[in-house]
């Protein structure tokens, strides 16, 4: 190892202990280590720009981010939250378990940060309206954002930049993971039930109340719920057939963004836009692949990835295990995003000498790892610091430990059942 | 503009001192008449004091000091005239006492005048001992001497605090929601500065804020609210009624100091979407101006 690769690994560690301990802001350092690796030559800019960006993953990013703000403004999720309120009579116990499931479906197809942005503040409303503690719902809620996230390659940010990086399709993801996102889900939904249930008992009055809600006022503009419907079941039609069809996802998800911008004429693109997508989030990314390009550049990948290899000697059924708890250990207390942006390469790096075929299972390790690994603790995803704080402003508050304690609960049977699935259907 | 003294504005043929009249209407009529008799104004002497009639002492006539400054914008009128009358005894009228008036009639052509010639006079009348000895002159060309005599240049620059009503209704950290509510209620005002322990200003609350406290935080996050087909938030507004109002205040946002210029104090408003602001000074609040103040007294004047 020679010194410029020293002084790369110490200034990664350092940029990942500001990103872990949130010290910084974790957009400033992303950016600023890519900077100082621009401007030490550790990756020349050219190169950084061109090879180790992966564009693929910003664009799906930025339209993504677009047709989320547009189909946020059709009411379209509280309208079914409500709907699932009232079709379980008021239950609390149905309508856990519902919120639970829809949660998951809607973070499959969205990111999850925004799905519990909609459906955590609906639940809150939900739970006072029954006179029971909203905790319970968010908890689940979050947990089953991270969960349901796994299931599709736009469900998760570790999915994107995995499905871009390894060009596994749309339809990949759900070919390999929907089924056993699912299982999980069930597996998890019920686990939630008996923690929770004694927790949900309402009254007849307050029951009441919940059947009084009105739920199609929450449709305001049916025209655009209707436009946004179409464009999206063309999105995910698209999206099926990127195989056939040679399309990147971003190049789909911009069609689809470009449609839903045409029919929301009212409002002004400028700041459309500028609301919208999160710019901060955007360079995150882009901070980050300059960061592990440069890592890659200076050979510290490739060294890393032969010492994966020695260790393991070559088993890819034991790195596929250990990659399941390593990544999902690590998720739990540092964002996913740019462990799994590190780990892309290394894999890739195996994948060279190994062939495309034999790495596969450390993909899905990765994947599965790095999105069930959020719910290990309160701080292990987005979704749930957002939710947690969603339901603190409520004068809701939720400690580290309580959410803790059920989340590394169903984050451990979620990478048990991970190993097995992986050790079932892929050796 | 070179610094201009107010006395030199003076006519002293205009000056009435310890007049007996003490009703408005007929003090406004022999103002304007004099003037009118002296001056060649564009309007009738009836249209005159029905304009003046028109607006009321609080709409940014009368000041705390007991100063009345009636004033009309005259077309075709190239001049500014000022007429002074101090009546025997202070008038008392439901927004205050009255110890002087002061009317002003100056043409459409250059309003700052205006309101230079505003600034000066409040100035003046904040100076206890100067003002009172003006009050109690008996010859007209002693009052206006005297007036020369003082520091009361008419300035280049307005501030905010030469023309502004100096409001002081204020709240303490440690007060309720509910008085908070009764302050609201007894003062048809919008922005409430809070103070702390040390009489400084540590926060502030507007009117919408009071009132949003019964929407829990949640509904902030919700895309409407139509669904809610009884819906309560008053009463959770009512049952906060002892909490402090600390817990509920925001942090001080954007103020201003008694040395910005009114125009400044409109543009900060307008930049930070606020419709009233403090004026504040070491950490203590001299007062509020609202969007309001600022059109009765200087577009409308």
């Amino acid at each position: 190892m020679d010194t410029q690769m020293i002084l790369a690994i110490v200034i990664f560690v350092g940029c990942y202990f500001f990103i872990a301990t949130e010290k910084i802001n974790k957009i400033i350092v992303a950016l600023a280590g890519a900077v100082i690796y621009m401007a030490l030559g550790f990756v020349p800019q050219a190169k950084a720009f061109a090879h180790y960006i992966d564009w693929n993953v910003v664009f799906l990013l930025i339209g993504m981010m677009i047709m989320v703000g547009v189909i946020r403004r059709t009411g379209l999720f509280e309208y079914v939250a409500i709907f699932l309120a009232k079709k379980a009579k008021g239950d609390p116990k149905k309508i856990l378990l519902m919120l639970f499931f829809i949660t998951g479906i809607f973070s499959a197809l969205l990111d999850n940060v925004t799905t519990v942005v909609i459906i955590t503040p609906i639940s809150i409303l939900i739970a006072v309206e029954m006179g029971i503690s909203p905790l319970p719902f968010v908890i689940t809620q979050a947990i089953a954002s991270n969960i349901g996230g796994t299931a599709t390659l736009i469900g998760d940010p570790p999915n994107l930049m995995i499905g871009s990086a390894a060009g596994i399709s749309f339809f990949g993801f759900v070919e390999n993971l929907a089924l056993f996102v699912l299982f999980n889900m069930i597996i998890s939904s019920i686990v939630m039930y008996l923690f929770f249930r004694k927790k949900l008992v309402v009254s007849n009055e307050r029951r009441a109340r919940i059947m009084e809600f009105d739920e199609k006022q929450m449709i305001t503009d049916k025209g655009l719920l209707i436009y946004s419907l179409i464009v999206f079941a063309l999105f995910l039609t698209l999206l099926f057939l990127q195989d056939i069809l040679g399309l990147h996802a971003a190049t789909i998800a911009l069609i689809a963004a470009t449609a839903l911008m045409l029919r929301s004429k009212k409002v002004n693109v400028d700041d459309f836009i500028s609301e919208e997508v999160e710019w901060g989030t955007i360079i995150f990314f882009i901070g980050l692949f300059i960061m592990v390009g440069a890592l890659e550049e200076v050979g510290v990948i490739g060294l890393m990835s032969g010492k994966i290899m020695d260790l393991t000697h070559g088993n890819m059924k034991a790195t596929a295990m250990s990659m399941v708890w390593t990544a999902g250990i690590a998720s739990a207390f540092i964002d996913n995003i740019p462990f799994v942006a590190t780990m892309i390469p290394m894999i890739k790096d195996i994948s060279a000498s190994v062939g495309v075929e034999k790495v596969m299972p450390l993909w899905w390790a990765l994947s599965l790892g790095a999105c069930f690994g959020g719910n290990g603790t309160l701080i292990g995803a987005s979704a749930n610091v957002i939710s947690a704080g969603i339901s603190k402003k409520s004068n809701y508050p939720i400690s580290f430990w309580t959410f803790t304690k059920y989340g590394a609960v169903i984050t451990v049977i979620n990478l048990i059942t991970s190993t097995a699935f992986i050790a079932w259907r892929y050796f | 503009m070179q610094a201009m003294h107010l006395s030199s504005l003076i006519d002293s043929n205009l000056v009435f001192l310890q007049s007996e009249l003490n009703d408005l209407h007929e003090i406004y009529e022999f103002m304007s008449r004099q003037i009118t008799e002296r001056y060649p104004l564009s309007e009738s002497q009836e249209i005159i004091i029905d304009r003046l009639s028109q607006r009321s002492l609080d709409e940014g006539i009368l000041f705390p000091t007991g100063v009345a400054i009636p004033h009309l914008h005259l077309d075709n009128f190239n001049d500014t005239v000022i007429a002074v009358l101090v009546p025997a005894k202070p008038i008392e009228t439901k927004c205050g006492v009255i110890k002087m008036f002061v009317m002003v009639m100056n043409g459409t052509h250059d309003n700052t005048l205006y309101l230079k010639i505003l600034r000066s006079l409040i100035k003046m009348s904040k100076d206890d001992k100067f003002y009172e000895k003006l009050l109690s002159q008996k010859s007209e060309k002693d009052f206006v001497e005297l007036l020369g005599t003082g520091d009361f240049a008419v300035k280049e620059s307005v501030t905010v605090t030469d023309l502004m009503e100096l409001r002081t209704v204020s709240i303490k950290k440690t007060d309720t929601i509910k008085d908070l509510g009764k302050l609201y209620n007894d003062y048809d005002i919008n922005y409430i500065p809070v103070l702390g322990n040390d009489g400084k200003v540590i926060g502030e609350v507007v009117l919408m804020d009071y009132l949003m406290l019964g929407f829990p935080n949640y509904t902030k996050f919700i895309h409407t609210l139509n669904f809610l087909k009884s819906f309560e938030p008053f009463e959770k507004l009512i049952k906060m009624g002892s909490e402090s109002v600390e817990s509920i205040m925001r942090p001080m946002g954007v103020s201003i100091t008694p040395q910005t210029s009114i125009y400044e104090a409109l543009w900060v408003m307008n930049k930070h979407g606020r419709h009233e602001i403090p004026i504040i000074e070491n950490g203590y609040v001299l007062g509020v101006i609202t969007i309001r103040n600022i059109f009765r007294k200087v577009v409308r004047g």
